[in-house]
């Protein structure tokens, strides 16, 4: 099983040393040159035959993590088949995105059903499902269905708040917002060839104001956007929400500069006209 | 017929000679005109006029240059001071310079005001009551619209009040002596800019802007708007009462009158005793026997404009003609008890007020802000640095501050930050109160210190990540916040469920530290920390950034 690069890759670690102790070493390992990399593959390999590696969940990992996806395409099923109905969520996800790196889209998928039906306990089951769900999106999105991308991702979306674990909760928003911004792309991706459909359609996003958000209606004409209407209680806008929305539609694109001095508003007004334009150019 | 007066020798230029008025033509129609504005108009024209175009001029500082958001929109801001200075008016009222300065004990410049108007008061006495003061002008126009159609007590014998206003001047003035600035309460002008802030400047920022904006209808609020509207309601009783009675500034303008170059006289010879003029005099200055109480009248000239036989002249003392009706200083003797019991309650209040005022927790002053004892003495409440003031960010003290600090300007964070582009308040303050800044110094002026509760900072407690406030101090060029990261408490995690990297993760999170060294305590953190997490996202019950007093200023 060991790829031939094993025979040329040296080893600077006693690897009589216990396990806990190596397991430090090869993070360190991975995080560095290609060598290194090998060279901490080549270890967990060796503690691995030795049988002393822990519940065995860190071979088929460290292979992911270092890029021998095939490797561990092969490893993972084994790895999930001991652990079965431990909640080993990470593993099920992993084995996913290795199956998707080959294109085996359908496969994956069906490793996230799996992985669905194996949710470890609470308080660290929502987490779990929303992670899973993520993965979907990201799936989906890869397979080029985006309707259902978007259905995945704003499950997770739901989920992650609501997890009830007692610590990391500060990373709860962080996901929402990472797939936001995946969300976020999708649409810009599809944007700049869709067509918009004429209308008017209305965003909102929080700014400076504690009463009410920037509300932007954003009028579409013949393809173009040909309006910006902004609705806001900023106290001091220094005139952004009228420039922000000349800049718009001169430029007829969302990406453009702020307004020095009122950089929040600018942004929220950015924000809310992008809501608005999703719904003119998407669904 | 009988010889007029040498023109030379009269001040009688403020209204047209009877002949004039009764000439036809255009003439005829311009005094049809007036007539229909009222007896005092066609008496008297050019000082409607000139009342009405100081109103303007007062308006116009109030209304349109004090307003702050269109100098903000250039980026840097323009000097308000540029065609006139908005505190214009609160120079020209003689109280004002003169009980700060008493007060705080040391020159300020709104007395190059007081001694102006006072210099004039020896030519024209009291001419600023009658011709310029837009508190009078505000009461001759309510006394138009409503005062002259429902006065209740018309007949109101009025000569046992016409010395309040000695006596309240003497109060505030002993007060002044004593350490206490009581003016600000009681002055014309204050009391006019205080009451129009927070009534018609009110209306003006909801209507401009947006109604959010316009600070909560507090304690101060409701107590500045009663006397504003006492203020007119008193003219129900008489024309001008509170002219004529309670002003102080206005009892202050009539001291000047003592040294008269200029004054009202009747001729004997030709005074029929119609007593149109004392129907026409708004300010009791004209007694039974058509004499003048010299320190009532304000030169207005009405009198005159009335007067069927051209017996009413305005010349000077010494060309006074010997055939005249005696006149009186005012209605009635000012009362020598009283006005010493006025001084002493004047002293007693300073002393109570100073010692109810040392324990009170301190307030945050507007950048530029001299130290809390000299800026009691020096602030007259005018409210000229709340009006120009964007957001509004400055907002009137209640009573939570002690009483001696009401109506002074109190940075509110909750409501807004202070603009890093804005020096607008420095430039405004009548008293020197609050210093002139630079834009480039006003950065640098401490107003205060930003201090984060780590019990209730989202970040510090693990709750989630946030960098508002170090966002918002970065983007306004203070850089007086930085990230740093910090450990959190965590347990076991169940094996295989997570990756390694989101464990490792959740033991640590940047939080915000304030640097104080570089914090001014502008407040922008607190507002945005509010804004997002208090008022919209409702997940604090308070900013968990707060700016306090700076520890080492002087108490």
């Amino acid at each position: 099983m060991p790829p031939d690069w094993f025979a040329t890759t040296p080893i600077h670690w006693d690897t009589n040393k216990p396990w806990k102790d190596a397991r430090l070493e090869i993070r360190r390992l991975l995080a560095l040159d290609e060598a290194s990399v090998r060279e901490a593959v080549k270890l967990t390999w060796l503690y691995s035959q030795k049988g002393d590696i822990g519940d065995g969940h860190e071979l088929p990992m460290y292979l992911f993590m270092s890029g021998n996806y095939a490797w561990a395409t092969l490893e993972y099923p084994k790895f999930l088949k001991r652990v079965a109905n431990n909640g080993a969520t990470h593993g099920y996800r992993c084995y996913a995105s290795c199956l998707a790196h080959f294109g085996e889209y359908k496969q994956a998928l069906r490793v996230l059903d799996d992985a669905l039906r194996d949710l470890p306990a609470a308080p660290w089951c929502i987490n779990s499902m929303a992670g899973i769900q993520e993965q979907y999106g990201d799936l989906y999105a890869k397979m080029g269905d985006l309707p259902k991308a978007r259905q995945h991702y704003a499950e997770a979306m739901r989920l992650y708040p609501t997890s009830d674990q007692p610590y990391g909760r500060h990373l709860l928003a962080r996901n929402v917002a990472k797939i936001k911004s995946k969300l976020d792309l999708l649409a810009m991706q599809s944007l700049s060839t869709a067509k918009l459909r004429d209308g008017s359609y209305t965003g909102r996003a929080p700014a400076y104001s504690e009463t009410k958000d920037i509300e932007v209606t954003l009028t579409v004409a013949s393809g173009k956007i040909s309006n910006l209407d902004v609705r806001h209680e900023e106290k001091i806008d220094l005139n952004a929400t009228k420039i922000i929305p000349q800049r718009i539609i001169e430029k007829q694109s969302v990406q453009v500069d702020a307004v020095t001095g009122a950089t929040v508003t600018s942004q929220a007004i950015v924000e809310a006209a992008f809501q608005a334009l999703k719904q003119a150019g998407l669904q | 017929m009988t010889p007029r007066l040498k023109p030379e020798r009269t001040w009688n230029i403020f209204r047209p000679a009877r002949r004039d008025r009764e000439r036809a033509g255009g003439a005829q129609f311009l005094g049809a005109t007036l007539r229909r504005f009222g007896p005092s108009w066609q008496a008297a024209p050019a000082r409607r006029l000139i009342q009405a175009c100081c109103l303007l001029l007062y308006c116009d500082l109030f209304f349109r240059v004090s307003w702050p958001y269109a100098a903000l929109l250039s980026g840097q801001v323009v000097a308000l001071k540029e065609w006139f200075p908005v505190e214009l008016f609160l120079w020209l009222d003689p109280l004002v310079g003169l009980s700060t300065a008493v007060a705080a004990r040391w020159w300020n410049v709104a007395l190059i005001g007081t001694g102006v108007i006072l210099g004039i008061g020896v030519i024209f006495p009291r001419a600023f009551c009658g011709y310029v003061c837009p508190l009078g002008t505000l009461i001759d126009v309510f006394d138009f619209l409503v005062g002259k159609r429902i006065r209740p007590l018309g007949a109101l014998k009025t000569t046992g009040w016409s010395n309040i206003r000695f006596y309240l001047l003497a109060g505030v003035l002993a007060a002044a002596l004593g350490g206490v600035l009581l003016s600000g309460f009681v002055a014309a002008i204050p009391v006019l800019t205080r009451g129009l802030l927070f009534s018609a400047g009110n209306v003006q920022l909801g209507l401009v802007k947006n109604w959010g904006m316009v600070p909560p209808l507090a304690a101060a609020t409701w107590l500045s708007l009663a006397l504003f509207i006492t203020v007119f309601l008193l003219g129900l009783l008489a024309r001008r009462f509170w002219c004529r009675f309670v002003c102080p500034s206005g009892a202050l303008l009539s001291l000047p009158g003592l040294l008269r170059l200029n004054t009202r006289q009747v001729s004997s010879d030709r005074c029929i005793e119609c007593g149109k003029c004392i129907e026409a005099c708004s300010f009791d200055a004209i007694q039974p026997d058509f004499g003048t109480r010299a320190l009532n009248c304000t030169f207005c000239q009405t009198c005159g404009g009335v007067c069927p036989t051209e017996a009413i002249s305005f010349v000077l003392v010494s060309a006074k003609a010997p055939t005249t009706r005696p006149g009186a200083r005012t209605g009635q003797p000012v009362n020598r008890r009283v006005m010493l019991g006025s001084v002493a309650s004047g002293v007693i209040s300073a002393f109570a007020v100073r010692s109810a005022t040392a324990a009170q927790r301190r307030p945050i002053r507007p950048p530029g802000s001299v130290a809390e004892d000299q800026f009691l003495d020096l602030c007259v409440r005018c409210e000229q640095c709340l009006k120009v003031c964007p957001g509004p960010v400055l907002q009137a003290a209640g009573l939570e501050y002690g009483f001696e600090a009401l109506w002074t300007p109190v940075a509110v964070f909750p409501h807004a930050g202070c603009h890093q582009n804005c020096n607008l308040c420095t430039e405004v303050c009548p008293t020197g109160a609050i210093a002139p800044l630079s834009l480039a110094r006003k950065r640098k002026t401490v107003m205060g210190i930003a201090s984060i509760d780590p019990k209730i900072c989202l970040p510090h407690r693990g709750e989630r990540e946030c960098q508002l406030c170090f966002d918002e101090c970065n983007a306004a060029g203070y850089r007086a916040i930085e990230m740093r990261p910090i450990h959190l408490a965590t347990g076991s995690v169940p094996e295989g469920a997570l990756s390694p990297e989101e464990i490792e993760q959740m033991g640590r999170i940047r939080a915000p530290f304030v640097k104080s060294d570089a914090c001014v305590g502008c407040g922008l953190c607190e507002y945005r920390c509010h804004s997002v997490w208090v008022a919209r996202q409702k997940l604090l019950s308070r900013s968990a950034v707060i700016v306090k007093p700076p520890a080492n200023a002087p108490a």
